[in-house]
């Protein structure tokens, strides 16, 4: 876990292209103090993003131009990039409900669409307590 | 007693004399004498001859035809009547001899009066005049006297005590007359009555415009001293007028102002002496109250005795103390203004100056943003822009004209500024093309001006051609550029031969079993990974030199960094012989927040050099800090040791402690430097402290916060899941040596491996699910990595098939690249050089589920 001191904040990248889903995380978030969110739209942008610094946590929408959320992550589990191992969280209209897996030691959720901010708190919260 | 019927009255001695005299008239005439009351006899005979006028008697004077005719007196001739046909009584005759002798008594004074040559011009007077003999009876009186009077004869006023005087009467129609009477020698009395009505009034206008206008005045008669002053004079300076009373020099001498007196009374006996006309002065007198009072003097001499001298001065003075008060503060404000405005010319003098040696220019815009001024003229004629060009224009009207120079800069960043009245700084374009055909790059910054209300005036702003910095930049950053192409191919080709010889020697290595074997394989190994360090110590410099070298804040475990590099070096020390130990401090097991990578480098490089200069003896580090403390770092050996002046110089670039070092101990002369610019992003310090022949302790301090909480330290043992068992898996690179590497390396972990030589090769091998995994390298003939995962993943599209994880292999695996292979469809990459540890991971990565 990076944010350690009482002062350091959990940074947190969304990828997400759908203005509207952004707003409501931007939302869900608004009071969380203690979360620094960054917001990239597309693939290309995630990806340039989570290469360059690393993050406490990542949430991925699956569909976005350039690369889709899922390559992405695959492909920052596979190298040696700074968020090899930080844990997702991946959005989707297929699941019907929140769970949280950890395999090898990653942290990989996923949280039915559409998004029910009790839920995703809960899950992001219990998911950087725990890193 | 009257006179009937057609009568004629004598003859005419001189008919000169009686012209316009009818007969009828005189008939009239003597008729109302004849009817006169005796005693009035003389009045009556005044007022025939008023009536007739004086020639008439003159007419009688010289008559002397015979007839009926009564004597007036001697030389007066006769009184001649002719009545008629009918000779007159002698009672009448009798009645008319005291008339005939009154008429010559008054004919004799009169005609003695109307001798005079004066008659006439008396008669001529606008005034009217009268004369009284002694008794007070009418002499003769003139026109005017007629006019003024013409209903009363004419009486004495009898003015004074009998021998004259002046009075002033006012008429009942509002005339004024004054009224003049003198007594003669003789004892007649000659009454003049003037009409001063006009006279009075513009007196009386004078006396109220002097009184009106507080004017002052005084007369001086210089043969007595004495001075009439009126009562303004007096009250002027607080007195009233008997208080000053009377006034003479000294009154004036004592109360002029000392300083003034002598300039006042030069120029007074000037205008006395005749010098000048008129005399005036500003001076200063004493008021009653004590204080000064200026007053404006202005005096002529009016009267001059006989011989010329000056006998009666006057004059007129007002009270000017006002505008005396006026005038200083005036002067006043007219000497500030005189100095500001020299202060001024001197500032703009000074602006002057320095603009005419500046590089640059100056420029003005007034509050329409259009340009009201340029300082350098001559200059801007010279490169082909008239100041006339540019003066009254706005800068977008200026640009619209010189289209080329709008599309050389974005000018939006200027005209933002301008709009909301901002200052822009050191905003580069290209000025248009000079008539010698250079190009020529400007420079300019620009602040609005505020008047002293806040009001906003315009801008002003200086320009300059920066047009060899600019060309000079535009080089170094086109040299930068080229340094760095340079630094990423060498990179590139460097690695892809190391690619071969570090990657079949890791293979090579785990396949011999004869120890000698062993130690030439070990050899080859280190010499490709010393070759490799320099390549990345040659990138990290340039990237440091670049700016671009970026920290990671991570926790991490120094314990676990020390003993990784303590395995890295305990070989390396162990076959010079050398006694190598690492101690972690007792409190420093703490996790730091850092970049664990860089840390973990500058320990590496202390360590390298520490081992690479002692051949006997120890190298120890030591990692300490408690918490709440710094990490340090020490490095200890017993080697060959600096000079202070080597150690002053070691953390140049390039440079060791001697040349003769690099032939010696080879290396680049980087690490140092990178360790010492890693150690100085890190907000730490490095401290050397060296005898020669001794050794040498190098003591770093890492101001590295203590991180909370535990770390993961347990990653996952490699090792173990190091296994690819029956993955099947193709591999396509043009490079024989790689493709052996590859080779052996996928077939070690207990993969089944099938190499092409290139990327059509590799779709042509690809079947729906023949591969787990395909490498692809990027650059190889005939088909390039790129077109082959194209064709494959269009392939995979036509049958509806999952997609097979394809990684790209490349030398340039830098951010960017890595983007743009997943954006073509890749699913990951590994770069070249190749390790085993590397590639088991990523495939292991893209089969996980």
């Amino acid at each position: 876990m990076t944010g350690t001191g009482p002062d350091q904040k959990f940074r947190i990248l969304l990828a997400e292209d759908d203005e509207v889903n952004q707003e409501v995380i931007k939302a869900f978030l608004a009071n969380q103090s203690h979360i620094e969110l960054t917001v990239v739209g597309d693939g290309r942008s995630a990806l340039e993003t989570a290469l360059g610094s690393r993050f406490d946590l990542m949430l991925f929408d699956h569909n976005m131009p350039h690369i889709t959320g899922d390559r992405v992550i695959r492909y920052l589990r596979s190298g040696n990039s700074n968020n090899s191992r930080t844990p997702v969280v991946r959005f989707t209209a297929e699941a019907d409900h929140a769970q949280i897996r950890t395999t090898d030691g990653l942290v990989e959720a996923v949280l039915p669409k559409p998004l029910r901010a009790e839920v995703f708190l809960n899950t992001i919260n219990a998911i950087l307590r725990k890193t | 007693m009257a006179f009937e019927g057609k009568q004629t009255l004598g003859h005419l001695a001189s008919p000169d004399l009686c012209k316009g005299i009818t007969p009828d008239l005189v008939i009239s005439v003597l008729g109302a004498l004849l009817a006169a009351p005796d005693g009035d006899i003389d009045c009556a005979i005044a007022q025939a001859l008023d009536r007739v006028g004086l020639a008439l008697g003159a007419m009688l004077a010289v008559s002397d035809t015979p007839g009926l005719s009564l004597p007036l007196g001697p030389g007066l001739g006769h009184l001649c009547v002719t009545p008629g046909d009918q000779p007159l009584p002698a009672a009448t005759l009798d009645h008319l001899r005291p008339i005939a002798s009154g008429i010559g008594a008054l004919l004799a004074r009169r005609l003695t009066a109307q001798s005079h040559p004066l008659g006439d011009v008396i008669e001529a007077l606008d005034d009217a005049v009268a004369i009284f003999d002694d008794a007070g009876r009418p002499l003769a009186c003139n026109r005017s006297y007629r006019a003024l009077y013409p209903d009363r004869p004419p009486v004495p006023q009898h003015l004074g005590d009998g021998t004259g005087g002046v009075a002033q009467r006012e008429l009942p129609d509002g005339r004024i007359l004054r009224i003049t009477e003198r007594r003669s020698a003789g004892g007649s009395v000659i009454s003049v009555h003037s009409d001063v009505t006009g006279l009075v009034l513009a007196e009386e206008r004078l006396r109220n415009v002097i009184e009106g206008a507080q004017v002052g005045t005084w007369d001086w008669e210089l043969l007595t001293g004495k001075q009439h002053v009126n009562a303004l004079w007096a009250k002027m300076l607080g007195y009233t007028l008997p208080e000053v009373s009377p006034v003479d020099y000294r009154t004036w001498s004592g109360l002029i102002h000392p300083d003034d007196s002598a300039h006042v009374e030069a120029l007074i006996a000037r205008c006395l002496s005749g010098e000048t006309e008129t005399y005036e002065a500003e001076y200063r007198l004493r008021h009653k109250a004590g204080h000064f009072i200026w007053v404006l003097d202005r005096g002529r001499v009016i009267r001059h005795a006989q011989d010329g001298q000056a006998e009666l001065m006057a004059g007129v003075q007002i009270e000017i103390t006002e505008q005396k008060t006026r005038e200083a503060a005036l002067q006043g404000a007219k000497d500030a203004l005189e100095h500001a405005l020299s202060e001024r010319a001197t500032a703009e003098q000074r602006f002057i100056d320095i603009a005419a040696v500046a590089d640059g220019w100056f420029w003005e815009k007034d509050s329409d943003l259009r340009f009201s001024f340029i300082s350098q003229p001559d200059y801007f004629e010279r490169i082909g822009v008239p100041a006339d060009q540019i003066l009254g224009k706005t800068r977008e009207e200026w640009l619209e004209a010189n289209p080329d120079v709008r599309s050389s800069a974005d000018w939006e960043l200027v005209f933002s500024a301008l709009r909301d009245h901002r200052a822009f700084r050191d905003f580069v374009y290209r000025a248009p093309m000079s008539p010698d055909g250079d190009e020529r790059w400007f420079r300019i910054s620009g602040a609005p001006v505020h008047d002293p209300a806040g009001t906003f005036v315009g801008y002003r702003g200086v320009g300059s051609d920066v047009t060899q910095l600019y060309l000079a930049k535009a080089r170094a950053e086109e040299a930068s550029r080229t340094k760095s192409m340079f630094l990423a191919n060498m990179s590139h080709e460097i690695r892809t031969p190391l690619n071969g010889v570090l990657g079949m020697a890791e293979v090579l290595d785990s396949a011999l079993t004869n120890p000698e074997h062993k130690r030439m394989i070990g050899t080859i190994r280190r010499s490709g990974e010393t070759l490799l360090n320099i390549l990345n110590d040659i990138l990290d410099m340039s990237k440091i030199e670049a700016g671009k070298l970026e920290l990671e804040s991570l926790p991490f475990s120094p314990v676990e960094l020390a003993e990784r590099v303590e395995d890295l070096h305990t070989l390396r020390a162990e076959e010079k012989g050398l006694d190598f130990e690492v101690l972690v401090g007792s409190g420093a097991e703490a996790a730091r927040i850092g970049d664990p990578f860089r840390v973990q480098q500058v320990l590496h490089n202390l360590v390298s050099n520490a081992i690479k200069f002692t051949d006997k003896g120890e190298v120890s580090v030591k990692v300490s800090g408690r918490r709440g403390s710094p990490l340090t770092i020490e490095v200890k050996d017993s080697g060959i040791g600096m000079t202070a002046d080597q150690i002053a110089h070691l953390h140049d670039e390039f440079t060791q402690a001697d040349s003769s070092v690099t032939r010696r101990f080879g290396g680049t002369g980087l690490g140092m430097a990178i360790t010492r610019n890693l150690i100085l992003r890190m907000g730490g310090d490095v401290s050397v402290t060296s005898e020669v022949g001794r050794g040498t302790t190098v003591r770093v301090t890492l101001p590295l916060p203590v991180a909370e909480g535990n770390i993961r330290t347990a990653r996952p043992q490699l090792e173990a899941e190091a296994r690819l068992d029956g993955l099947r898996i193709l591999a396509a690179d043009d490079n024989g040596t790689n493709r052996s590497v590859l080779e052996l390396m996928l077939t070690r972990c207990g993969a089944e491996v099938t190499t092409v030589s290139d990327g059509l090769q590799a779709v042509q091998a690809w079947e729906p699910g023949r591969f787990d995994v395909i490498l692809l390298d990027i650059a190889m003939p005939v088909m390039d990595g790129k077109a082959a995962l194209h064709e494959i993943r269009l392939k995979e599209a036509e049958q509806d098939l999952p997609r097979v994880p394809i990684v790209a292999v490349t030398a340039n695996a830098m951010s960017h690249q890595i983007v743009e292979y997943l954006i073509w469809g890749f699913d990951s990459c590994v770069s070249k050089p190749i390790t085993m540890t590397d590639l088991t991971k990523v495939i292991r990565s893209m089969l996980r589920r």
